[in-house]
């Protein structure tokens, strides 16, 4: 079973359809192997509608993405990707960071909002994560 | 292919790859604004992504990208 990849740039991106019961939708998530979770950041936090009763505090603090952020956490996830055979549905708790938009100067919420949510090794190690990008390929293959 | 995400994903990655390859020509028009894209087309755009939300049906099933030739250089 092989899910395909693309290449934005030189970047590694997935799609992923997320499903609970407070939102779902689809999400083009960077594959970071420098990240330990799946966090999902502002942009797609207001793209998906997730709303405040969905968000548990995360009791481990998140270090990496800069300024002052809040962080969450969904438990218990459907996530769907794209196979050549059709849909892998994996769960899993899902991180969400959010940063202080309302206290920041409108150049740097520009610059947060152009931040991809990313695809942790929460994820990626359950799979065999390939990424050549000499030969163009970025895929998860179990 | 089968499944009930699996062609929405694929549609939705279309559009991620379509914008990257189309930039130059979206910059003409969109330079520095949010566009939101479906199947290849752009059907909303706004310099403000809670404008370009208000505009969009389902955001959570749009493909939404920045338009700009400011590089962000990330390390995440």
């Amino acid at each position: 079973m092989i899910i395909r990849g693309r290449f934005i740039g030189d970047a590694p991106y997935f799609a992923v359809h997320l499903r609970s019961g407070y939102f779902q939708g689809l999400v083009w998530l960077l594959a970071d192997t420098g990240a330990s979770r799946t966090t999902i950041l502002d942009r797609d936090v207001k793209l998906l509608g997730i709303p405040a009763e969905a968000l548990e505090p995360a009791l481990l603090p998140i270090v990496g993405i800069g300024g002052s952020v809040r962080s969450f956490l969904i438990r218990d996830i459907e996530t769907a990707l794209a196979s050549e055979e059709g849909d892998v549905v994996i769960r899993q708790d899902l991180w969400i960071v959010q940063h202080d938009l309302g206290q920041l100067p409108p150049e740097e919420v520009s610059r947060i909002l152009r931040l991809p949510s990313v695809m942790g090794r929460d994820l990626l190690n359950r799979f065999n994560f390939t990424c050549d990008y000499q030969a163009g390929i970025v895929r998860l293959e179990r | 292919m089968n499944g009930q995400f699996t062609n929405e994903l694929l549609a939705f990655e279309d559009d991620h790859v379509w914008v990257n390859k189309n930039l130059e020509t979206l910059l003409e028009q969109y330079a520095d604004q949010w566009i939101a894209v479906k199947n290849g087309q752009v059907v909303a755009s706004d310099p403000d992504l809670s404008g370009l939300l208000s505009k969009l049906p389902d955001p959570a099933h749009t493909c939404v990208q920045f338009i700009t030739r400011d590089p962000l250089e990330m390390v995440l």
